[in-house]
């Protein structure tokens, strides 16, 4: 049996490298909460290539 | 290698235990297309919850919004969920109304029905399984399942026996209170699929408010259940189900096969991460089993919406310290009704009456109508008798007759509604109009959305920087990504 048939047998198939875009809507609902929850006036926020700077007023 | 199948409920279970049945068709049309290619077994699309509230608040045409979900997911085989003869509302409808809305929910591409009664009471919906039959639909029981002296296997074998004879596809087993605990649940399947004698598929499915879901749904994967009925991770867990992808790698470590697409499972969670928060909509959170309070709540089963509910009206009347009295008291009446599931309309009904009870200081001095109908068998046989005493006391002073719900089933009621309140453009039209008043339909018709089908642009950076542009309180936005270096100064 090759490791493909094999993986397909336990169940192990389809896509198991995780989601193809690297920035999620996850990732920016917690950006966004975390900008919203804080009271600095200034935020560093970086999250995988992703670098965020924030000034509030 | 064992298999299980999963039937997704995002659509339908969801957003009826979290979102208040708040889901609009857009929300539902924009990831239709990655839920076609997830794998699901199934999925279940819509109610007569649903229709009620897409009518009634959403201002959308849920035959429409069939449709287009039909239209986006052409692979998989779509279900609808059904509550015993009520279709949509409360009032129990006739044969011929029965009929022509499983004709209309096929027209618009749903393969599969699902339906139930609150008293697991077959007779009332024995009809909905011969129209199935007949039209081609494929149909699914459920059998709820409930904590009492009563519901022992050996009542659910029964009324497996009876669904085989009736040539029902798929028997499924439900926990809609989740009281069900692991080691009943074996016992529980193993008796079920042996009266089933392999005619008809075991299902099963439980929701999480008491945390004991996942270890159930890990139980009968391991007892060999066909299929399991799963959501999105946003919306999984406390009054919802159990989450797709969770279930699924507890479906791998048991050895058991499951053709879910991980990534796509992602993708979609991932969706609805972003709707809940764009929506203002809560999310579902994992509640842990604690053995205190399921005895406490096993003995009333009051479901999470109603309590609400009930800790606000006693709030307002400042008597929210009664609450414990109250839970009791509908321990008490749940039982001497004859152990009804705590769903809609029965955990109003026990739940009202707990309340005049305990405020009253005398028990059944106020009864509601709709209990005296419930007593006198206008909503079909409990599981057990309803008490004696007990309906003496809710009867007494009124008409003490049986009823016999059958009764009207075979009188014909569409002849009278047309002939009364047509012509109208369509079946579907006629029966948006039996289920609703002519004042919601006024406004349904007033208000009616276009809904559009636009394809989902998966585009969370532009997201991001849209939010952050609406925030008044942001003077400064610098983002780096890759290549892309934007600056904004409001």
């Amino acid at each position: 049996m090759c490791a493909k048939d094999a993986r397909e047998e336990q169940g192990l198939d389809r896509d198991e490298s995780g989601l193809t875009y690297d920035l999620t809507y996850k990732d920016v609902v917690d950006i966004l909460e975390v900008i919203d929850h804080s009271t600095c006036r200034e935020l560093h926020v970086e999250s995988g290539d992703l670098k965020l700077t924030v000034v509030k007023r | 290698m064992k298999e299980v199948g999963f039937e997704d409920e995002t659509f339908r279970t969801a957003p009826q235990s979290l979102w208040a049945t708040r889901m609009k068709t857009e929300t539902m049309l924009g990831i239709a297309p990655a839920m076609d290619e997830a794998g699901f077994a199934k999925i279940c699309v819509t109610s007569g919850a649903a229709f009620e509230t897409a009518v009634k608040y959403l201002f959308e045409d849920p035959w429409e919004r069939l449709r287009l979900l039909r239209r986006l997911m052409p692979k998989t085989p779509l279900n609808f969920f059904i509550r015993s003869r009520n279709l949509m509302g409360w009032q129990l409808y006739p044969n011929d109304v029965v009929e022509l809305f499983l004709k209309c929910i096929q027209r618009s591409g749903i393969e599969w029905v699902e339906v139930f009664d609150g008293l697991n009471d077959l007779s009332i919906i024995t009809w909905h399984f011969q129209v199935a039959k007949k039209l081609g639909l494929r149909s699914t029981c459920l059998l709820s399942y409930n904590e009492s002296p009563v519901h022992t296997d050996d009542y659910f074998a029964d009324k497996a026996r009876e669904l085989v004879r009736l040539g029902v596809d798929v028997v499924n087993l439900s926990d809609p209170c989740g009281v069900l605990l692991p080691e009943r649940l074996r016992s529980l399947i193993q008796t079920v699929r042996g009266a089933l004698e392999g005619k008809a598929k075991l299902a099963f499915f439980a929701h999480s408010n008491t945390g004991l879901s996942d270890d159930c749904y890990n139980e009968a994967m391991q007892c060999g259940i066909d299929s399991l009925k799963t959501v999105t991770l946003p919306l999984a867990y406390g009054y919802s189900l159990p989450a797709s992808i969770d279930m699924l790698h507890r479906a791998r470590q048991n050895g058991i096969r499951v053709k879910l697409h991980e990534r796509r499972l992602m993708e979609i969670d991932d969706y609805f991460y972003w709707k809940a928060y764009v929506e203002k909509k809560p999310l579902g959170k994992r509640v842990t089993f604690d053995p205190v309070e399921y005895k406490k709540f096993a003995a009333h089963q009051i479901p999470g919406g109603m309590m609400s509910n009930l800790e606000n009206q006693l709030s307002e009347l400042g008597l929210i310290h009664k609450l414990p009295q109250v839970l009791e008291e509908a321990a008490v009446v749940r039982q001497e009704l004859g152990y009804p599931i705590m769903v809609t309309p029965f955990s109003q009904l026990v739940g009202v009456q707990a309340v005049f009870n305990v405020m009253e200081g005398e028990r059944y001095r106020t009864v509601p109508q709709e209990l005296r109908l419930y007593v006198r068998g206008a909503y079909g046989k409990p599981a057990a008798p309803v008490d004696p005493n007990v309906m003496d006391r809710i009867l007494s002073g009124g008409d003490k007759e049986p009823i016999d719900p059958s009764e009207g089933f075979e009188v014909p009621f569409l002849d009278k509604v047309r002939a009364e309140q047509g012509p109208f453009n369509s079946d579907e039209d006629l029966l948006l109009s039996i289920f609703n008043t002519r004042e919601t339909m006024e406004q349904f018709y007033q208000n009616k959305k276009t809904i559009e089908l636009r394809p989902l642009v998966r585009r969370p950076l532009n997201a991001l920087i849209r939010e952050l542009v609406k925030r008044r309180d942001i003077k400064m936005v610098n983002i780096q990504k890759g290549s892309l270096k934007i600056e904004q100064r409001f």
